[in-house]
């Protein structure tokens, strides 16, 4: 009884909630938002009531996260690949213009007016009296404005300041803090412009630096004429002169064509392809084979003290990489680092570990199997302990050797709960960014200017291309690349997960 | 509508922690975002400005990309501050994202700022920002091992010489290397340059000076040094701080920002020009850090305001300088300053440099050139080869042809 009263007020306060975003993002007039809160909303509530959604129960908080953790970047990457947004394209069109039409300019000669505010018995704000040497008017909340006769104005203390308009008192300047946020949004049409507060003591007149022509789709300058049309997201002259911001438009397969077909980037995309399949590769491997030896050792009986081992080895896991990987990077230092000064004192010799390309893959690789082996440890331990004894039992019966044993037996039957935790283990080295930025950025350079360096790999080459483009940010040529390493990933995953099929197959015919 | 709700999309996802922490941009108070170091100091004039005016004004500390890269994203969504405190260097990306808007200042304020400081500022021949320090590197030398310091180049290399050994370890000269910002000094002397002047002043993003015979010269002295060995070619900033605040360092190449550092592990340094090159004097960048306002602030009339009559004042000026000892770019700040050793030193260095190029394109270049001074720092490439190569490939990226 308790438990369903509590989840009678939980999902009140739930729809409470949904139902204030509903109104909130449709009075924002987005409507997208607003249905996709309210289906959101209608679906927990049936999933709560309904009798034949029990199992639904179970399921959705799945379905939700793998949708709006998954699916949903998926497509957002996918759609902004499709696009131009990068630096200056990434407002819409309808910002843009906004931009260009509330642009102002003070005419040479300024033309500007005192300004007194007056209050209703409320105290709220309800008409400003604007002063110029030549003209005086009235203007009121919504923004027109009335010519000062017919108005009755005031002045009680006789110190030539209108104390009272209309029955309206004066807004004192102290009070000023509280009434500037409306003051200051006042936009007066005037002339061919609009007065608006410019400092604290006066309006100023201002014109239009461009008025828009949506009929023609097109902008003009006021103060030189020029006529400016939309050429690939920005306003453009005849002569090609260009207004800044532009802003952002569907641009079809440009970026995977620009992806493919210009020297800078498809040059080294091959390349960096590669290397992240060896760089993947090689840190599962080794760090599997190192692990997994370790954890043949460590789980020996006869081994003493194994915990103080166990314990040790596993530092590296402990560790918080950001920390380790930076104290590695200034060992690998070729000046100064701790491996050539060892290496000067013993050898008189110099490695250009993070200079030469070779090298660096070497440290990077060398580092990473460093930081993954405890896992490998660690997940090949527990595998271990659940291979029964008595197939090691029998096997010695029958006469195997500790290697074939370890090849017949223990190998597969490990294979059948590592593999897709070694899969697991090679999407994510795949995708590594940290380790690689931290230790060498994706450096030493191989060609120079050419956006990937000889660690770099798919993820960091992405970043790049993203955040130290040509000019400023090319977050769309990025998407690109990371559309195409979804699909590599994708398609490696369905591969391997297809062959581990095969090795359950093989458990259940145990 | 399909935009709009993916531009919601994005602030949501980019901003999501400032909706929750920060109030957005209202009418009626004044939002400024700045970092660690000058939060403080902007509260302080915050406070000072509420108290003469009543108008609030709320201070949110941030990193300083995340003040650059979220205003971007949030501004447009009405998300963003009334005020950025940012660097010079920003304003061409800021400018043609529409995320920051021009200033009209009167004739008279302007002219009581150090006009390199008001160009940095400027993007198209308008003014985006109002300056309030100028920084740049100089030569800061350890006074116990370097007692007077190098005024021409060959005593520098001698002093350089007789203090270098890596198995102590000690070292004459350094510099945080490959990435070129530290060493343009010695790049530039010559003449060497980045991107050179259209006639009206702004940069010629087609002029690029990478491979101008005075670059060229000045790398070929980088070369030599690294070659000779009293120049390490592989400086990280946190190598270089480690080696100057342990007192292993006679002379660096920095800014004002690594001072604090050396004199936290108690060492006492001087700050001096960079030795002349041939008689031409070294041209460092010039860093010019300001306010800029958002093109999205409903407040343009407090803004103007507390520009003028709050910020641009001597008063508050000097009180940013005694907070973060930087050379004041408004004038009457830097009369009552200028006798104090460190800052005069940074003064004269940079008192030849250039405005740090503040146009988005600077992002081709400096991922470029650094490659190049790579390359010329570990002597695979000689430096004519490995600046001319840069140059091209800058050119090709920037179309132009």
């Amino acid at each position: 009884m308790v438990a369903y009263l509590f989840k009678i007020v939980g999902l009140g306060l739930l729809d409470a909630l949904a139902l204030a975003a509903c109104i909130l993002f449709g009075l924002d007039a987005n409507f997208i938002f607003a249905g996709s809160v309210a289906t959101g909303i209608l679906l927990l509530n049936w999933l709560a009531f309904s009798r034949r959604s029990y199992p639904f129960r179970y399921l959705v908080p799945g379905l939700f996260f793998l949708a709006a953790m998954v699916v949903y970047p998926i497509i957002y990457t996918t759609y902004i690949a499709l696009t131009n947004y990068s630096t200056g394209h990434i407002l819409t069109k309808q910002q843009s213009i906004e931009q260009f039409t509330q642009r102002e300019y003070a005419p040479p000669q300024l033309r500007h007016f005192a300004f007194t505010a007056f209050l209703n018995q409320h105290g709220m704000l309800t008409a400003v009296l604007l002063r110029s040497k030549e003209k005086e008017f009235v203007v009121f909340r919504d923004g027109h404005w009335e010519p000062v006769e017919g108005h009755e104005l005031v002045d009680e203390d006789g110190d030539s300041t209108v104390d009272r308009l209309d029955g309206w008192t004066r807004m004192e300047r102290r009070d000023l803090g509280a009434y500037i946020g409306e003051l200051q949004t006042l936009r007066v049409p005037f002339e061919d412009g609009w007065l608006r507060m410019a400092t604290l003591t006066e309006f100023r007149l201002f014109l239009p630096c461009y008025v828009y022509d949506p009929t023609q789709d097109i902008l003009v300058d006021q103060q030189t004429g020029n006529v400016y049309r939309p050429v690939k997201g920005q306003f453009t002259t005849g002569d090609g002169e260009v207004l800044d911001p532009g802003w952002m438009e569907y641009v079809g397969f440009r970026n995977f064509i620009r992806l493919v077909t210009t020297p800078r980037y498809r040059g080294p995309f091959l390349r960096v392809f590669l290397w992240t399949v060896e760089w993947a590769l090689f840190t599962v491997l080794v760090s599997f084979v190192l692990g997994l030896a370790l954890a043949i050792l460590l789980n020996d009986p006869k081994m003493r003290v194994r915990k103080v081992y166990r314990s040790l080895v596993i530092i590296p896991w402990v560790l918080p990489s950001f920390i380790s990987i930076l104290v590695w990077k200034g060992f690998f230092n070729t000046e100064f680092g701790l491996f050539n000064q060892l290496l000067r004192s013993w050898f008189g010799i110099a490695v250009p570990w993070l200079v030469e390309s070779f090298w660096a893959r070497f440290s990077l690789i060398l580092m990473n199997v460093w930081l993954t082996y405890p896992y490998m440890m660690v997940v090949s331990l527990g595998a271990l302990q659940s291979i029964p004894d008595e197939l090691h039992e029998a096997a010695r019966v029958d006469g195997a050797t500790p290697w074939q044993r370890f090849q017949r037996i223990t190998l597969p039957l490990l294979m059948i709960s590592i593999a897709p935790l070694l899969v697991g283990s090679f999407a994510t080295t795949f995708n590594n960014f940290n380790v690689v930025w931290l230790l060498t950025e994706g450096g030493p350079v191989v060609r120079i200017g050419e956006p990937a360096g000889a660690t770099d790999i798919l993820i960091s080459y992405a970043y790049k291309l993203a955040f130290l483009g040509t000019r400023g940010n090319e977050m769309a040529l990025s998407s690109a690349v990371a559309v195409v390493i979804f699909l590599v990933i994708l398609t490696i995953s369905a591969v391997s997960f297809r062959y581990t099929r095969v090795l359950e197959k093989v458990s259940r015919g145990l | 509508m399909m935009k709009k709700a993916f531009v919601g999309l994005i602030a949501l996802t980019m901003v999501t922690g400032l909706f929750l922490a920060v109030s957005a941009s209202e009418a009626g108070k004044l939002i400024i975002w700045a970092d660690d170091t000058r939060t403080p100091i902007f509260r302080e004039i915050g406070e000072a400005y509420t108290a003469s005016t009543g108008i609030l004004v709320e201070v949110v500390e941030m990193s300083m990309d995340d003040i650059r890269e979220q205003c971007i994203t949030a501004a447009p969504v009405g998300a963003g501050p009334d005020m950025i405190v940012g660097a010079h260097d920003w304003i061409g990306k800021l400018v043609v994202n529409g995320t920051i808007v021009n200033l009209e200042l009167p004739e008279d304020v302007l002219a009581q700022f150090d006009p390199v400081t008001l160009d940095a500022m400027s993007f198209g021949g308008k003014l985006y920002g109002v300056p309030y320090a100028r920084e740049g590197v100089a030569l800061v030398y350890n006074k116990d091992l370097v007692p007077v310091p190098p005024t021409t180049w060959d005593e520098l290399i001698k002093i350089a010489r007789e203090l270098t050994d890596p198995t102590v370890p000690q070292y004459g000269f350094i510099v945080e290397y490959p990435f070129p910002y530290n060493c343009f000094g010695i790049l530039s002397a010559l003449g060497g340059y980045v991107f050179g002047n259209n006639p009206d002043g702004s940069l010629n993003l087609c002029d690029i000076g990478l491979d101008s015979t005075g670059m060229i010269l000045g790398a070929d002295l980088i070369d030599w040094l690294i070659e000779e060995g009293l120049m390490p070619a592989e400086v990280p900033w946190e190598t270089m701080t480690g080696l100057l605040s342990e007192g292993r360092v006679g002379m660096v190449i920095t800014g004002p920002w690594g001072i604090p550092i050396a004199e936290g592990g108690g060492v006492d340094v001087g700050v001096a020009p960079i030795p002349l090159i041939c008689g031409q004097p070294p041209r460092p960048f010039v860093g010019v850090p300001g306010v800029m306002v958002s093109a999205y602030s409903p407040n343009m009339a407090i803004v103007q305001d507390f520009l003028l009559n709050q910020f641009i004042t001597k008063g508050t000026q000097l009180a940013m300088y005694q907070h973060d000892p930087r050379i004041p770019a408004y004038m009457p700040a830097y009369e009552e300053v200028k006798e104090d050793p460190i800052l005069r030193g940074f003064a004269e260095s940079i008192a030849n440099g250039i405005p740090l190029p503040n146009v988005p394109e600077m992002s081709a270049v400096w991922s470029t050139w650094s490659d190049a001074m790579a390359l010329i720092g570990n002597q695979q490439l000689e430096p004519p080869d490995a600046l001319q190569q840069a140059a091209e490939k800058i050119r090709e990226t920037l179309e132009c042809k």
